[in-house]
């Protein structure tokens, strides 16, 4: 027999997609919306993620998984306020779905209201994988470029809501919230914007409000 | 740099493609990747030249095929391809447009090589010449 060409065509991340889809239905049925958390390193996801914890706290269940290469210090800072678990990477550069599900089958067996997942500070490899999430929040702090949206599109263009955080160094930096915004409408024109300081608190109360309404969506949808 | 992980698992499928179509040997490998992949090709073939060992691609070619970003307009229809990530309709300038290409990590095509059980060695030679004796000797 000569040498034989088998058309393929097929996304080479399918599998992964596909349950990534079901993970997430089956959270939407339980009524936990998914929150993938991405931004650069130290653009303040644990600060706001604690920050939020104490403002849902005794309202909603929540439980977060955080991502790290190497420590649990992240999780050591959420433990106080809520159920986390650390997904420790070993060296990867972002989550995959492998690791959500086993992080999440580690977590106390409860329906949460919000499962936030804090991705590893990565602009660039989060941002091609599925970890099935409802709605997808870019972080990007006041103290990196306001042309970060530019130069990293693909995170950009997949964020459905982006938070300027640190907004209380604002005064002191020269970073610009509408080229910031200016620049990530070029990537996704519907893109949200918040701005938060998470150490003052301000910003933190509109977030929390956009979380519980994205949430009715999707209870309202599955219902 | 996520190309390791990416490469492992189309190592994966080509694998499974070979075995389901009785083959232990691929030649060559096609794969296509877009500005929106989120792929650098020249990490894709590093990772390739170093995961390809012990499998049946391991003496395969890679060749990854640059597809254009193309988006289409969701308000009027037309089909743009962005030369920048500037995700506007180039007919009426909206900005719902839909990626409908150049976003993906698609595996194309797997070429097998001919389906012999496995290339004859030298043993096999020598093991087929014996027999060939001992047939026009008997």
């Amino acid at each position: 027999m000569s040498p034989q060409t088998i058309r393929v065509n097929r996304d080479i991340q399918k599998e992964q997609k596909e349950r990534a889809a079901n993970l997430r239905e089956h959270l939407s049925r339980q009524g936990t919306l998914v929150i993938n958390l991405v931004s650069s390193p130290g653009a303040g996801k644990t600060a706001l993620l604690e920050a939020t914890a104490k403002h849902l706290r005794g309202k909603h269940r929540i439980a977060v998984l955080v991502g790290d290469l190497a420590t649990d210090r992240d999780a050591q800072r959420l433990e106080p306020f809520v159920p986390v678990r650390q997904l420790t990477t070993g060296g990867a550069c972002h989550l995959e779905i492998d690791l959500v599900q086993r992080g999440l089958d580690q977590l106390p067996n409860e329906q949460y209201d919000f499962l936030f997942i804090e991705n590893v500070g990565n602009l660039v490899c989060p941002a091609s994988h599925d970890l099935a999430e409802h709605v997808r929040v870019v972080l990007l702090s006041t103290t990196e470029g306001d042309d970060k949206p530019a130069k990293y599109p693909k995170m950009f263009r997949t964020s459905e809501l982006l938070i300027i955080t640190k907004s209380d160094l604002l005064p002191h930096v020269p970073f610009s919230i509408p080229n910031a915004i200016s620049d990530a409408k070029q990537v996704r024109d519907g893109i949200e914007t918040l701005t938060v300081g998470a150490l003052q608190g301000e910003g933190i109360a509109e977030w929390c409000e956009w979380l519980q309404n994205k949430r009715q969506e999707i209870v309202s949808t599955t219902a | 740099m996520h190309e390791h992980s990416l490469v492992r698992s189309l190592l994966t499928q080509v694998q499974q493609i070979a075995l389901l179509n009785g083959s232990n040997e691929v030649t060559d490998i096609e794969v296509e990747v877009g500005p929106l992949s989120g792929i650098e090709s020249s990490l894709v073939e590093s990772a390739f030249t170093t995961l390809r060992m012990g499998t049946c691609a391991e003496t395969s070619k890679l060749t990854v095929r640059h597809v254009p970003l193309i988006v289409a307009c969701q308000d009027c229809g037309t089909e743009t391809e962005l030369e920048c990530f500037r995700f506007r309709c180039s007919e009426c300038q909206s900005g719902s447009v839909k990626v409908i290409q150049g976003e993906i990590f698609r595996l194309l095509t797997v070429t097998l090589a001919e389906s012999k059980p496995s290339e004859p060695t030298m043993a096999d030679a020598v093991t087929s010449a014996t027999t060939e004796e001992k047939r026009s000797g008997s």
